[in-house]
């Protein structure tokens, strides 16, 4: 049985502040996702993710796939908050927290874009 | 106390908010009856004597974590001093290199684990309940324990150096130098057991700071309306308990090591050195920002103040703020570019870098903006002169910081004396001279008079000019080949003159410390509640009059800058006519309010005064402390008094009588205490909760790490023991987290026998599967000492035994008040935070089998 809880009490903000901080979150998985992809690929020289192929190696062209999946899903939860601040009743802190979750999705896609760059110019294991 | 708060003469007025328009009405009227002050008083008495060691109230609490986080500033000066007086002549030999060894390593130690963090927290504890409209933080007696925790373990740590038992390898304390075969004495046992504790303090006082600010601002405090400190300090509390479960598990595996001979870093058994760095700078370079942060924060709170203008950008800068607090974590490897890592992977730290240099000069331009647009600047207060130093140094250090992130100069500078001035002008910069403008901003909050300008002026330009003469050839020096950590060098060399300036400008830095310490002792005159008050004519609520039970009523606010903008709030609060005018049931008590809106949601009522949280803090710093010295009997009763003390803190709480719902005005009637998820101890857990997941989550990357770095050392499939076991143990586990879920139905219906068989049957589960665990692979001839891959096990393993007892404890805490009444339904908070941390316990537990018996046969 589910314990009853005050409705008032009831708090969205767990939601709300992982809206807020989708883009630094996708960031941080991006980031440690693409740490331990090279990092793999250069302690086992023999697995897949060290094999060549269209020039740079599997692990690389992992990680540029990352990267797009990463802009996509900041884009995506930059879009979704702006759709919210439209809908919901309370204008200015929505719009206020629509604006936060878009200025940092912006922040952290243009941290991406460099650390993606390097995969172009630099030894995945040199 | 002062009512002094005019809007500035000149300022731009901002549109009355909405909500101003449609509640013209005060919420309740005036005057009030002369005897709810005196009960006000009588519920936040505070003792005197030598019984003011009980105290728990934010401003006594705040005001002796400040003092003492400044001593720990004028110890770690003279041991600087000591080092520079060594290194100002070649060949000198006036300290020897052993003793050299313990001075650097306890001046980085104790700047930034006993001066740095403990300070900015020391502020907050003191200024934000202010600054939120709140009289109190949630969890009073947990500031309390934090900071007596801090202070005696501090203190006893510090002492270490007058027996010659002070840690001596460095303050990231890199083993394989720090392990047993080079550090064989117990100098370095100290800093991992001492460290790792004051650890725990800071990581209490976080989670205390982080509820405070989202559930106790005043109400109509949206998040768009809070000031900047608050929501610095909101990601300082985030970064605190993401990062410093790395470096407690950091310290907890080479303790092991030197203790129990575990190799997590001895290369010859499967372990690795690097283990050490990821970990430690992967807590090290989050705390560079967690000690900047705060300090930037109080920046933006001052520079409104001084120029009589809002913050230019405030959205960008919160934006700039959350941002840092991500990015920094993305920086641990740039102190790792000499270690041999990938190319690629370096340059992903480097990107890092230079992209955390995105919203840190978003901040510095939103603050010269703020400036450019003053409207009364001059003549430059002395806060705003060290504000002005701050921008001056901190930007010269964000360049250096800028070119050691180019790995190919990094290489050539790393480990010299130019990586020694940039650290200084990033950290003495960028936290040591905001935090002396924010000793003279906002010392009329918490004495009688202000400092003096004249002695401010002198105290500012002996600490830049000799700050700039100390550390500016370093630069130099460390270019001219100087490594760091060296006790002398020969004359030869060449870096006597270099050297010798710095040392001068050292003492100047001292000269201007010692007018500052002399300025306090003239004009310094501690008064809570009678206070020099608003001089600077600022617009946030910590200027409000305030007594010793805080505000008079708590305010209705509508803008950034209340004091600027709601004319007359001052004066209103002052006489009671906004909310919680009175001390409902004769106890101390402040209004919490909902996290994203900040509507009243409850009254909690409070702690006063007591021994408990003393005498725990006593226990855990001996327990902590003996520990190391090897007197085991001593520092088991130290144990023991801890867990007591606690047992008896927490006995009390949430009891009493069901308080009836309390008027708080403007017809708004709210309950007096909450339970379930979405009260101030539900958020409490869930911060404990995450803080445990990240000590979970660094033993993780502990296990894959040196599987990726030694897979040799890895046991094939084969040779790994049968999954009967595991099997069974999770089902174990999965079982006594049903039962514990149970329970609360029984809670619920009243079934108090059940409840308390239910609780017990769980607590037998899920010893059961933790013991089963560890004995399965014992029985299957695995030793802890025989490689880095068992060592690992035994740690996965251990800390999954270790929470389980925790949960255990929580359990038997949870049965022994039902069993002398002191739990109900409505009185659940005990069984509901027992529930939350079996559950993690729970999951934890599973994960780890998952980690220790799937992952070998997925990957092998």
């Amino acid at each position: 049985m589910k314990l009853p809880l005050t409705p008032r009490l009831t708090s969205p903000f767990g939601r709300d502040l992982l809206l807020l901080i989708a883009g630094p979150l996708i960031w941080m998985v991006h980031f440690l996702g693409i740490y331990i992809v090279n990092a793999l690929a250069c302690a086992r020289p023999d697995s897949a993710f060290a094999m060549q192929a269209g020039g740079l190696p599997v692990s690389s062209w992992v990680i540029i796939a990352a990267s797009v999946a990463a802009w996509m899903a900041m884009a995506a939860a930059a879009r979704h908050a702006a759709r919210r601040s439209r809908r919901e009743n309370a204008p200015d802190g929505a719009r206020f927290r629509a604006w936060l979750t878009g200025a940092l999705c912006v922040l952290s896609a243009l941290a991406v874009v460099w650390q993606t760059v390097p995969v172009f110019l630099v030894a995945a294991c040199g | 106390m002062s009512d002094n708060a005019q809007p500035p003469a000149t300022a731009t007025p901002q549109a009355p908010p909405v909500g101003a328009l449609l509640t013209p009405k005060l919420p309740n009227p005036s005057p009030r009856p002369q005897e709810e002050e005196g009960a006000l008083l009588r519920a936040w008495w505070r003792p005197s004597g030598w019984r003011l060691v009980t105290v728990v109230d934010n401003a006594s609490i705040g005001l002796l974590y400040i003092a003492t986080a400044f001593l720990f500033f004028l110890l770690a000066g003279v041991l600087a001093l000591l080092m520079r007086t060594q290194l100002a002549a070649p060949d000198s030999h006036l300290i020897g290199h052993a003793l050299y060894n313990q001075l650097f390593t306890m001046h980085g130690t104790v700047m930034m684990f006993l001066f740095a963090v403990p300070a900015v927290e020391a502020i907050a504890v003191l200024l934000l309940p202010n600054m939120l409209g709140a009289r109190d933080l949630p969890f009073p007696r947990l500031s309390a324990y934090a900071y007596w925790a801090y202070a005696v373990g501090g203190l006893v740590f510090f002492c270490s150096i007058f027996f010659g038992l002070a840690p001596d390898g460095g303050w990231f304390m890199y083993p394989p130098l720090t392990g047993s075969q080079y550090s064989p004495a117990m100098n370095a046992d100290l800093w991992l057991l001492g460290i790792g504790f004051i650890e725990i303090s800071a990581i209490a006082g976080a989670i205390e700071l982080a509820v405070g600010i989202l559930r106790t601002r005043a109400p109509g405090m949206s998040l768009d309306k809070m000031p900047i400190f608050a929501w610095v300090m909101l990601v300082f509390c985030g970064m605190v308990i993401i990062a410093f479960p790395a470096v407690i598990v950091a310290t907890a595996l080479l303790e092991l090591e030197r203790a129990f001979d575990m190799p997590f870093f001895i290369t010859q058994r499967g372990g690795d050195p690097l283990l050490w760095q990821h970990l430690f700078w992967f807590f090290g370079h989050p705390e560079v920002y967690i000690i900047f942060l705060p300090a930037a924060g109080m920046v933006s709170m001052m520079v409104p103040a001084m120029t009589g203008v809002p913050l230019v950008g405030y959205r960008w800068v919160v934006m700039a703020v959350v941002g840092t607090g991500f990015l920094s974590f993305g920086l641990w490897v740039h102190h790792m570019f000499a270690t041999g890592i990938p190319a690629l992977s370096l340059s992903f730290a480097s990107a890092a870098s230079m992209a955390v240099s995105v919203p840190t000069a978003i901040q510095v331009f939103a603050w010269i903006a703020t400036i450019a647009a003053a409207l009364r600047l001059r003549p430059l207060k002395t806060p705003m002169l060290f504000i002005l130093g701050f921008f001056f140094i901190f930007v010269l250090g964000g360049l250096t910081g800028v070119m050691v992130a180019v790995i190919p100069f990094d290489l050539q500078a790393h480990d010299s004396y130019f990586v020694v001035a940039h650290l200084h002008y990033v950290l003495f910069g960028g936290m040591v001279f905001p935090l002396f403008a924010a000793f003279y901003f906002w010392t009329p909050l918490v004495s009688r008079r202000a400092l003096s300008e004249r002695l401010g002026r002198w105290a500012f330009w002996l600490m830049f000019v000799g700050f700039n003469v100390t550390f500016f050839p370093m630069h130099f020096t460390g270019l001219a080949g100087m490594p760091r950590r060296v006790y002398t060098y020969a004359e030869s060399q060449g870096w006597g003159l270099l050297n010798m300036v710095s040392t001068v400008g050292a003492y100047l830095i001292a000269a201007g410390v010692l007018v500052f310490i002399w300025d306090l002792a003239r004009n310094f005159r501690p008064a809570i509640g009678r206070n020099a008050g608003n001089v600077w004519n600022a617009g946030t609520l910590e200027w409000l009059p305030s007594e010793i039970y805080g505000v008079r009523s708590i305010p209705r606010v509508t803008s950034r800058e209340p004091l600027w903008d709601q004319p007359g709030l001052a004066r209103d609060v002052a006489a009671g006519r906004y909310f919680l005018p009175s001390a409902p049931s004769g106890t101390r008590s402040t209004l919490v309010t909902s996290a994203v809106d900040a509507q009243p949601d409850y009254v909690l009522p409070l702690p006063g005064p007591g021994w408990l949280p003393l005498l725990a803090a006593l226990g855990t710093a001996g327990f902590f402390l003996l520990l190391t010295f090897k007197m085991h009997a001593l520092a088991a009763a130290c144990g023991v008094l801890a867990v007591a003390s606690l047992w008896r803190w927490l006995w009390d709480a949430d009891t009493g009588p069901d308080y009836a719902p309390v008027d708080i005005g403007a017809g708004e009637r709210v309950p007096m205490m909450c339970s379930g998820a979405a009260s101030h101890y539900g958020w409490a857990m869930t911060l404990l909760v995450i803080v445990c997941a990240s000590i979970f989550g660094s033993l993780c990357f502990a296990y894959l790490f040196l599987w990726t770095t030694a897979p040799g050392a890895w046991p094939d499939v084969a040779e790994l023991a049968g999954v009967g076991r595991p099997v069974l143990s999770a089902c174990l586990l999965l079982g006594g987290s049903a039962l514990v879920a149970r329970c609360g139905h029984w809670l619920h219906e009243k079934q108090h026998g059940l409840f308390r068989a239910g609780m017990v049957t769980g607590a037998v589960l899920l010893g059961v599967a933790s013991g089963l665990e560890l004995h399965g692979h014992w029985a299957h001839g695995l030793r802890p000492q025989a490689s880095a891959y068992a060592a690992a096990v035994y740690a996965v393993s251990g800390l999954q035994a270790f929470f389980a007892l925790i949960a255990m404890t929580m359990g038997a805490f949870t049965v022994a008040r039902s069993v002398a009444g002191r739990l109900s339904y409505t009185r659940r908070a005990c069984y509901h935070a027992t529930m939350m941390m079996w559950h993690y316990t729970v999951a934890q537990g599973l994960l780890g089998l998952g980690l220790m018996h799937a992952f070998p046969r997925l990957v092998g």
